[in-house]
C-alpha cells in the first residue's frame, strides 16, 4: 500500500478539484436545508469527463466540506446547515451568543479536521482487511449482507419503519428497470429504447434528493433571508485550548468511525452519541449547553470521522452505508468501476489514491475553512429566490449530459415529484437510492445462489459463515417488530403503526 | 384536503404502480436458459410492495383523521416552476437550442420569484439580467469549454 505511486495523487488536477469539490460542499453545506448529499449531486455531472480517482476525490471532498461547512450556520445562525450538525447547536450558538463565534467555529474546524485525519487513518487500516475478510462470502452471503443493509438502514435509522420499507421497495423495484444481466431481456422499458440501460443513476439521486428539496425551498423559505452576526469568524486556537479538547475530539472521532461502519447510523446519529459520551464522562457536565468548546468539539470530529467510517463498507463490500455514499457509489458506476472485494486485485491504484486523497481532502477543507468561513456565512443571506433557478438549470444540464437523453431528464422529473410527496407523507427517501444501488448486488448474488443449489434456499445457510449471516438478517428483520410489537401492547388502544412509528 | 387522504392517494397510487409491475412481470415470457428467470426477483419485489401497501392502507384507513390539512406553500410558485421546467424540457427536446430556452426559462423563474423595488423595477430587471447571464455564462464555461459537451 505505501509504495503507491504518489505522483498519480498529487497532479494539479487532483488538487485543483479536490479544492473545488471541498468549496462547494462548504458552501452548500453551510446553507441551511441544502444538505451533504445535494452538494454531492450537483458536482455529480462535472465529474463524467474526468479521470475516475480525480471525480471520487473531489465528491469526497464535497462530503467532508459539507459535514464542516454544517457547523458554520449551527454556531452563526442556532440552525443547522445539515442533520448532523445539529448537535453542535447547543454549544456553538451558545458560545457565538456569549460573544465568542470565532472562537466557536475555530473549535469546530480543528475538530472536524483531525475527525477527519483520524477518520481517513481508520480508512487506510480498515478497508482492505475487511475486503480480505469477504472474500470468505459467496453469492448466498452478499445477496444476505446487501438485506442486511437495507434493512438495518430502515430498522435503526428510520422512525417509520413501513413507510421504510416501502421506500425500499421502490428502490429495489427502479433497479430492475433495463436489461437483465443474465439473459438480456429488456425488463420493465415501457418500450423507451433510453431506459435499456436501466435507469440513469445520477436521475434518480436528482430525483430523490435535489427536486423535492428545491420545491420545499420555494414552498417555504424561497424569501427567507439570514443574517449572521459581524463579529470576526475563525479565531486561532491556543495549543492549551486544543489540547483541553483533544480527548472529546479523539472519543467522537473513534464514535464516528465506527458508526459510520454500521449502514444507517450516520453522522447525525454519531455526532448525538458523541456529544452524550462527552457529557457523561465530563467531571462537569453541566457546563455543556453553555458554550462549552467540549460540546462543540466530540460531534465535529464525530461527523466528519463518519465521512471515513461510511466509505469502509463501500469499498470492501460495495454496500454503500449511507445517503451520501449512495450518490458517490454512482460516480463508480459511472466511470465502471466496481466496487467490493474484486477491486483490491483490478484497481489498486484507484483505491490507494482514495485512501490518500481522503487526507488530501481534509487539508483542503481544513485550508478553505481558515480562509473563507467568513465568506460562507455571508453567503448565507443569499435568498432562496435567487439560489433556485440557478440549481435547477445545473441540475437539468447535469442529468442530460451524462447519457445526452431527454428520457433521463423526464425520470427525473417524475421521480422527483413523487418523492416530494412522498417526503411530505414521511416517507424516508434514502432507502429509495440506498436500495437502488444494492438492488442489482442482492438481485445478481440471489439468482447465482439459486442457480448454483438448483433452486434449493437451503444454500443460505450451507456455509458457517451463511449461518452467522442469516442469523443477523433474521434478527436485523425481527428486532423491530418485536419493538413495535412491544410498544403496541404497552401503548393505549385504538392506535396505529404509524402513531407508534411516530413516539420514536 | 388532509393528510390522511393524502397518505391514501399516495398508497392508491403505489399500488397502482405495482399492480402494473407485477402484471409485467407475470405475463412476461418464460426463460428456460436459466433457473431463476428475469422476472422471479420482480416477482418477490412486486408481492412484497402490494403486501405492505395493503398494510399501510389499512393502518391509515384505521387511523382517526386528526384534519390535520395537508398545505403547499407558495403553491402558485410551485405550478410555475413545474411547469416551466416541463416547458422548457419541452422545447429544447422539440427544437434543440438550449441557449435560447435556458436564458427564457431562468429570467421567466428570476422575474416570478424575486421582486425587489418592484417586480419590473429598473433594479430588479438588471439583477434578473445579471443572474441569468451570469448562470448562462458559467454552463457554456464549464460544459461546453472545460467539458466540450455540446448542449
Amino acid at each position: 500500500m505505501f509504495d503507491y505511486d504518489f505522483s498519480q495523487l498529487f497532479t494539479l488536477t487532483n488538487i485543483a478539484f479536490v479544492f473545488v469539490g471541498s468549496f462547494i460542499g462548504l458552501l452548500i453545506g453551510a446553507m441551511p436545508g441544502m444538505g451533504t448529499t445535494l452538494a454531492i449531486v450537483l458536482l455529480l455531472p462535472f465529474s463524467y469527463t474526468m479521470p475516475p480517482l480525480t471525480a471520487i476525490l473531489m465528491l469526497l471532498a464535497a462530503y467532508q466540506g459539507a459535514e464542516y461547512g454544517g457547523s458554520i450556520s449551527s454556531i452563526t445562525l442556532g440552525i443547522p446547515g445539515t442533520p448532523s450538525a445539529a448537535a453542535t447547536v447547543i454549544d456553538g450558538y451558545a458560545m457565538a451568543k456569549n460573544g465568542e463565534p470565532g472562537k466557536a467555529i475555530g473549535f469546530s474546524l480543528f475538530a472536524s479536521t483531525i475527525g477527519g485525519l483520524l477518520g481517513a487513518c481508520a480508512l487506510l487500516f480498515l478497508t482492505e482487511p475487511l475486503a480480505k475478510f469477504s472474500l470468505r462470502f459467496n453469492a448466498p452471503d452478499f445477496c444476505m449482507l446487501g438485506l442486511i443493509a437495507i434493512f438495518a438502514i430502515i430498522t435503526i435509522s428510520s422512525k417509520q419503519i413501513l413507510k421504510g420499507l416501502i421506500s425500499v421497495f421502490l428502490g429495489l423495484m427502479l433497479s430492475t428497470v433495463g436489461t437483465d444481466t443474465f439473459t438480456g431481456a429488456a425488463r420493465f422499458t415501457l418500450g423507451v429504447n433510453g431506459l435499456l440501460d436501466g435507469v440513469y443513476n445520477v436521475s434518480i439521486a436528482i430525483g430523490v434528493f435535489a427536486i423535492p428539496e428545491i420545491i420545499s425551498i420555494v414552498t417555504s423559505s424561497l424569501h427567507t433571508q439570514y443574517v449572521p452576526g459581524k463579529k470576526r469568524m475563525v479565531s486561532r486556537l491556543s495549543a492549551r485550548e486544543m489540547a483541553g479538547v483533544a480527548p472529546q475530539v479523539v472519543s467522537g472521532s473513534v464514535i464516528g468511525t465506527v458508526i459510520g461502519i454500521f449502514p444507517g447510523l450516520g453522522g447525525a446519529i454519531s455526532a448525538w452519541m458523541a456529544l452524550l459520551f462527552a457529557q457523561k464522562t465530563a467531571k462537569d457536565p453541566e457546563k455543556f449547553g453553555t458554550g462549552d468548546p467540549r460540546g462543540i468539539a466530540a460531534p465535529e470530529s464525530a461527523n466528519n470521522a463518519c465521512v471515513a467510517g461510511s466509505l469502509i463498507p463501500e469499498l470492501a463490500l460495495g454496500i454503500p452505508g449511507a445517503a451520501a455514499v449512495a450518490v458517490i457509489a454512482a460516480a463508480f458506476m459511472v466511470h465502471g468501476v466496481k466496487v467490493g472485494p474484486s477491486l483490491f486485485t483490478t484497481d489498486t491504484n484507484l483505491l490507494y489514491g482514495i485512501y490518500f486523497g481522503f487526507f488530501l481532502s481534509v487539508v483542503a477543507m481544513y485550508i478553505l475553512g481558515r480562509l473563507m468561513t467568513p465568506f460562507f456565512s455571508k453567503i448565507l443571506s443569499i435568498e432562496g429566490a435567487a439560489l433556485v433557478p440557478v440549481i435547477l438549470i445545473f441540475l437539468i444540464v447535469g442529468a442530460y449530459t451524462g447519457k445526452k437523453l431527454f428520457v433521463h431528464l423526464w425520470v427525473a422529473m417524475i421521480v422527483g415529484l413523487v418523492c416530494y410527496f412522498l417526503k411530505r407523507a414521511k416517507y424516508p427517501l434514502a432507502p429509495i437510492m440506498i436500495a437502488y444501488v444494492i438492488g442489482p448486488l442482492i438481485e445478481e448474488n440471489y439468482r447465482r445462489a439459486l442457480d448454483l443449489s438448483k433452486g434449493s434456499f437451503s444454500i443460505f445457510v450451507q456455509s458457517t459463515c451463511s449461518k452467522v449471516i442469516f442469523a443477523v438478517l433474521v434478527f436485523v428483520c425481527i428486532f423491530p417488530l418485536l419493538k413495535l410489537a412491544k410498544r403496541k401492547l404497552l401503548s393505549p388502544k385504538g392506535r396505529t403503526l404509524e402513531d407508534i412509528g411516530d413516539d420514536d | 384536503m388532509t393528510e390522511k387522504k393524502l397518505n391514501i392517494l399516495i398508497l392508491a397510487g403505489l399500488l397502482g404502480i405495482d399492480g402494473y409491475y407485477l402484471f409485467k412481470s407475470f405475463t412476461a415470457r418464460k426463460y428456460t436458459m436459466v433457473f431463476i428467470g428475469p422476472y422471479e426477483f420482480p416477482k418477490i419485489i412486486g408481492v412484497g410492495l402490494a403486501v405492505l401497501c395493503l398494510i399501510a392502507l389499512a393502518d391509515t384507513l384505521r387511523r382517526k383523521d386528526d384534519r390535520t390539512p395537508f398545505q403547499i406553500g407558495n403553491l402558485g410558485y410551485v405550478v410555475i416552476t413545474v411547469a416551466a421546467t416541463c416547458g422548457f424540457l419541452l422545447l429544447w427536446q422539440t427544437f434543440g437550442l438550449f441557449y435560447l430556452w435556458a436564458p427564457l426559462f431562468l429570467l421567466l423563474l428570476f422575474f416570478t420569484y424575486r421582486d425587489e423595488g418592484g417586480r419590473f423595477s429598473k433594479k430588479n430587471i438588471l439583477v434578473n439580467a445579471a443572474l441569468t447571464a451570469g448562470c448562462i455564462g458559467a454552463i457554456y464555461l464549464f460544459f461546453r469549454l472545460l467539458m466540450n459537451i455540446r448542449l
